[in-house]
């Protein structure tokens, strides 16, 4: 172990990274609900729903010190990507006076579901919450490391 | 003679445990949300009772890194609420032993200057 001090404050970067993800995720559920009402036709594509992949960060070379397979526990978590909903069709409906209306007044909406969106906030939430109470947990294991462990 | 690395053999080794255990829970909540993702956990009370039920000595016995591979295949199985659990009495445990370990020198503190 080159620097002790790597260590030690890299509980601090799982819980980091976890936020950074929520974070990341919740901004994809923000861009849905703002762009839920973007229409279009067949000939031009209306907004389609974006959701986030996850993926655990391994990092092999740095780790928990001297516990055999620490190195496993790494850097927690990141954004694997971003994905479009191709699976949900887009609805429709007539609207002849709509400007993306086609010849019969048929406009395309959206594929975002609103209630689906906000339950998805909910456990955003959640999760954003756990993420910042373990975060809170790893600091006073180290403030109890240094006020128990003085020798005074 | 007084051997610091012998006295404080089982603490180290609790305090090693019990941060990696921490992380692994972190590192479960960071992705409780990714997909196919096992969680992960620390030995170490078992290993330790195991070896000296066995007659063997602290000094032998290290914590373990392992992956739970339980739950069906490519399905995560992070439980929220067992996780911050485990985190807690992580905590708690750590405060235990820090304040053993703290204890320990302070005593020999006592015993070298006599306050």
């Amino acid at each position: 172990m080159a620097d002790p001090t790597q260590g030690v404050f890299q509980g601090f970067d799982i819980a980091a990274a976890g936020l950074r993800a929520e974070m990341m995720r919740s901004e994809v559920v923000a861009a849905n609900l703002g762009n839920m009402h973007r229409t279009g036709n067949a000939q031009k594509e209306p907004y389609r729903r974006k959701s986030v992949v996850f993926e655990e960060v391994l990092d092999r070379v740095q780790s928990a010190s001297g516990v055999p397979g620490g190195a496993e526990l790494a850097q927690g978590v990141r954004v694997k990507e971003v994905v479009e909903d191709r699976e949900t069709a887009f609805p429709r409906y007539r609207n002849p006076g709509h400007p993306d209306a086609d010849a019969d007044g048929w406009v395309w909406g959206s594929n975002v579901d609103v209630f689906q969106e906000l339950v998805d906030l909910s456990v955003i939430e959640r999760s954003f919450e756990a993420n910042l109470a373990s975060m809170r947990s790893y600091r006073t294991m180290l403030q109890n490391t240094l006020n128990n462990m003085r020798s005074s | 003679m007084i051997d610091f690395d012998r006295d404080t053999a089982l603490t180290r080794k609790l305090l090693d445990a019990l941060d990696a255990r921490a992380k692994a829970s972190m590192q479960n909540i960071a992705n409780q949300n990714t997909p196919g993702y096992k969680r992960h956990e620390v030995r170490f009370e078992d290993l330790l009772r195991k070896e000296l039920k066995d007659g063997g000595s602290v000094q032998n016995v290290q914590p373990v890194v392992s992956r739970d591979e339980s739950g069906a295949p490519g399905e995560n199985n992070v439980s929220l609420v067992e996780e911050t659990a485990l985190l807690d009495k992580t905590k708690l445990l750590h405060e235990f032993a820090t304040r053993r370990v703290g204890s320990y020198f302070s005593t020999l503190n006592k015993a070298i200057f006599g306050r």
